[in-house]
């Protein structure tokens, strides 16, 4: 008998059962929601922090290049620095060369080392490729530095310009703003056709668009069709460096 | 009963809250992780740039040393070996000038450092060598080897704990921040080395063998190179094999061409200005200029005058001159001159006669003075000779006093068979102000060498012409002058214009000993520069240890 009131103080009624539901509900949604969007944040920040090391990565790596190249030289897209034969790699550990003079100019060891800039799919490369003193190759090492590349471009040196300087546009999927999930990322130089991608694939406008004022524009493909989403424009980074071993004196 | 259902209920909803908040505390860390790893890559970027500037600091504080000759703060250590960390305080003696070959001298980083506030970087500070690198030289002096070494020291060890998870930037900058300490163990951070190879450059004397306010074009057979000899005439035997810079063009709108028929023309080197030069390797092996290419290329040819009357002193003149190959500046006083008649043939003196032969008869600090108005003109059929001041019996040239200064204030010709003898013994300075024409075949200079024989030209757009098939030898300083060496015959000396073309098949030397015996290094300029990015202790992402 005394069950019963005890049965009935743990009882809910209807309108507190559907207010306590409601609440939870809302609750839980909000919860879902918080957790969902910090999940996002997250996923951009840490695809903001890669992007932004690769880029730094990629201009420190030009930069230290072009400062110490000998020669520089342009083509099909790819820039090609040669560098001295600095290391004498049979020394344990490799010591520095003693330099030499030559002809009047400076230099180290025999052969050459040709470093390679380029872009191969959606990665930025360098590559490495020691010579001998007639050319033969002694190592050829390509090692990817930066993802998500979109394009890039590198002006032609005029070595007969005392003051050259090599310039360089890397332009990088803006994959930190829309995350790309299984989609896609594309790129042109101008609007994306229909037929390009299939649906929830990204394209950018890239450093080679005919209008410049495009460069950025992302689109969304959803039911066959892009869609402009928005114009981000933070994601190229430019160098221009001094050769100063090819020009200065 | 009650009490277990109670429990149950409140559990639940505990249970729920922690789960929550794990999911939640999970998702901040992680955010946070991310968060402090974008920063501190960040923070060791900027440190590793911070350490670059250090280094180009300390290559500056090099340079300065070896410009200036002030060794305030250096050491110098008696070993040729560099050392691969900063050596211990104490090291060496106080320095007082430039390391021979088998010393270096050190700058400590304590003598080169920066302190800083906030977060990131603590201390920026550079240690410095400079050596000889193996007697490293050229005809103008000892070359140097600067290396010097960047170092950042972080507030906080943290900074260094920690370091962002691609490898890639362990490659380019962790193996040397984290791991590898060119200041030593106790001070992790990152590091940069640069090594630097100075070459010298002349203060005075700058100019080269061919020196030209615009452009040089060389369309013969002829070559152009330098030698050094025993008594400072040409042979093959002692020509300068260390290639040194022969050729400089101011201009910034033309450019050298050397003809393209695989022959070698210039064994040494051509600096320029503006337009590269043409063909410079067009057949190579051997390469048409056998020195070095560089540029920019600093001209710097003072417009030489005439002599001024002195006010209230009829007769007297006054008149400095700098010579751009030794460099050395010499004024004259004339209390007295001789005066001839120019025009087309041979100069008269006051009686109206022909005056076939003068007599040098001047010191180099006092030398005569003679002055041709008009046109000085050697026709085909006559002489012209300059006779030293002789001494003794039977009489013998007395070369101390045998110089003389001739100025012509017209035109300088020697035409067809025409000769000036310039005698054995003699030094001569011509000054003409117009046109300059002459040839190994007109004029006779017995002494040899060129520093005997001086053409100097005054003023603008003149012309200076020299063929034949003998060898002419001296030097000709016009830098307003456009100047044609033709003909089969060399040319011994050196030449400053505005620009030059060697048509003929003749050659060109160039004496070194018109710089003077020991020229002045002005300073010191880049011969090359190089970053070394490799730590002989780590491997990279790829397994190597030699890291480019």
């Amino acid at each position: 008998m005394r069950i019963f009131p005890n049965n009935k103080r743990l009882g809910f009624t209807l309108v507190e059962m559907m207010m306590s539901v409601g609440c939870g509900t809302f609750i839980l949604a909000a919860i879902v929601a918080a957790s969902v969007s910090l999940q996002k944040s997250i996923t951009a920040l840490q695809s903001y922090s890669t992007i932004e090391g690769d880029q730094l990565r990629v201009l420190d790596y030009i930069a230290m290049d072009c400062r110490r190249a000998t020669a520089a030289a342009v083509a099909n897209g790819s820039l090609t620095l040669t560098l001295p034969v600095y290391y004498n790699s049979s020394s344990s550990p490799a010591q520095a060369y003693m330099p030499t003079l030559s002809n009047g100019s400076v230099s180290y060891g025999s052969g050459s080392v040709q470093i390679t800039y380029a872009q191969s799919g959606t990665n930025f490369t360098r590559e490495v490729k020691v010579l001998n003193s007639v050319g033969g190759t002694v190592s050829d090492q390509t090692t990817p530095i930066a993802r998500n590349v979109s394009t890039f471009t590198v002006n032609p040196i005029l070595q007969s310009n005392p003051w050259a300087t090599v310039s360089c546009n890397i332009m990088f999927f803006p994959t930190f703003l829309r995350n790309t999930s299984s989609g896609t990322w594309w790129s042109g130089n101008s609007a994306p056709a229909n037929g390009t991608g299939s649906n929830g694939d990204w394209y950018v406008i890239d450093a080679t668009a005919t209008d410049q004022t495009t460069v950025g524009n992302v689109y969304l493909k959803s039911g066959g069709t892009f869609s402009l989403m928005q114009n981000v424009k933070a994601t190229t980074v430019y160098c221009n460096t001094f050769l100063r071993n090819a020009s200065a004196r | 009963m009650k009490t277990n259902l109670n429990l149950k209920n409140e559990g639940s909803v505990l249970i729920m809250a922690l789960f929550t908040i794990s999911i939640l505390t999970f998702i901040c860390a992680t955010s946070l992780y991310i968060a402090s790893q974008n920063s501190t890559t960040g923070v060791q970027t900027a440190a590793w740039q911070q350490s670059l500037t250090a280094a180009e600091s300390g290559v500056d504080a090099a340079v300065r040393a070896l410009n200036t000759g002030v060794w305030t703060n250096w050491k110098t250590v008696s070993t040729a070996t560099l050392p691969t960390t900063e050596p211990p305080s104490g090291t060496g003696s106080n320095a007082s000038g430039k390391p021979t070959s088998s010393q270096y001298n050190y700058l400590p980083s304590s003598a080169l450092s920066l302190s800083m506030q906030g977060e990131g970087v603590s201390t920026e500070s550079a240690w410095v060598t400079i050596d000889t690198a193996g007697s490293l030289s050229d005809s103008s002096g000892a070359w140097y080897r600067i290396r010097s070494t960047g170092q950042s020291v972080f507030q906080s060890n943290s900074v260094l704990t920690r370091v962002s998870n691609n490898r890639l930037d362990s490659d380019l900058r962790n193996t040397i921040t984290m791991n590898f300490s060119r200041k030593g163990a106790g001070n992790l951070g990152p590091s940069r080395m640069i090594e630097v190879i100075m070459q010298p450059v002349p203060q005075a004397g700058s100019a080269k063998a061919i020196t030209l306010t615009n452009w040089l074009q060389m369309t013969g057979g002829g070559s152009v190179d330098a030698f050094s000899s025993p008594n400072d005439q040409w042979s093959a035997v002692y020509r300068d094999t260390s290639y040194p810079m022969l050729v400089a063009e101011g201009a910034t709108g033309n450019s050298a061409k050397f003809a393209n028929t695989g022959q070698t023309y210039v064994y040494g080197g051509v600096t320029y200005s503006g337009t590269a030069p043409k063909n410079v390797n067009a057949s190579g092996p051997p390469p048409d200029v056998m020195g070095q290419v560089s540029t920019p290329a600093t001209v710097n040819l003072p417009a030489p005058s005439d002599p001024t009357a002195i006010a209230g002193q009829s007769g007297s003149y006054s008149w400095t001159y700098q010579n751009p190959w030794s460099g050395a500046t010499s004024s004259y006083t004339f209390n007295s001159n001789t005066t001839y008649t120019g025009g087309g043939g041979l100069p008269k003196n006051s009686s109206n006669n022909t005056v076939t032969s003068i007599t040098a008869n001047g010191t180099a600090g006092s030398p005569g003075l003679f002055i041709i108005n008009g046109d000085f003109t050697v026709p085909g059929g006559t002489t012209f000779t300059i006779n030293p001041t002789t001494t003794g019996n039977p009489p013998v040239a007395d070369s101390t006093n045998s110089y003389i200064i001739v100025w012509v204030k017209g035109k300088f010709t020697t035409s067809g068979s025409g000769v000036i003898t310039q005698a054995s013994g003699t030094n001569v300075l011509w000054i003409v102000d117009n046109d300059l024409t002459v040839s190994g075949n007109s004029y006779n200079n017995q002494n040899g060498t060129a520093s005997t024989d001086s053409f100097i030209g005054v003023g603008n757009s003149r012309f200076f012409t020299d063929s034949g098939s003998a060898t002419f030898i001296g030097t000709v300083n016009a830098p307003g002058y456009s100047g044609t060496i033709s003909g089969s015959g060399d040319f011994t000396g050196a030449f400053a214009g505005s620009s030059l073309t060697i048509s003929g098949s003749g050659s060109f030397h160039y004496d070194e000993a018109l710089n003077g015996s020991n020229p002045a290094i002005g300073n010191y300029a880049f011969a090359s520069w190089f970053e070394d990015n490799s730590d002989p202790t780590h491997k990279d992402v790829n397994g190597n240890y030699v890291v480019y």
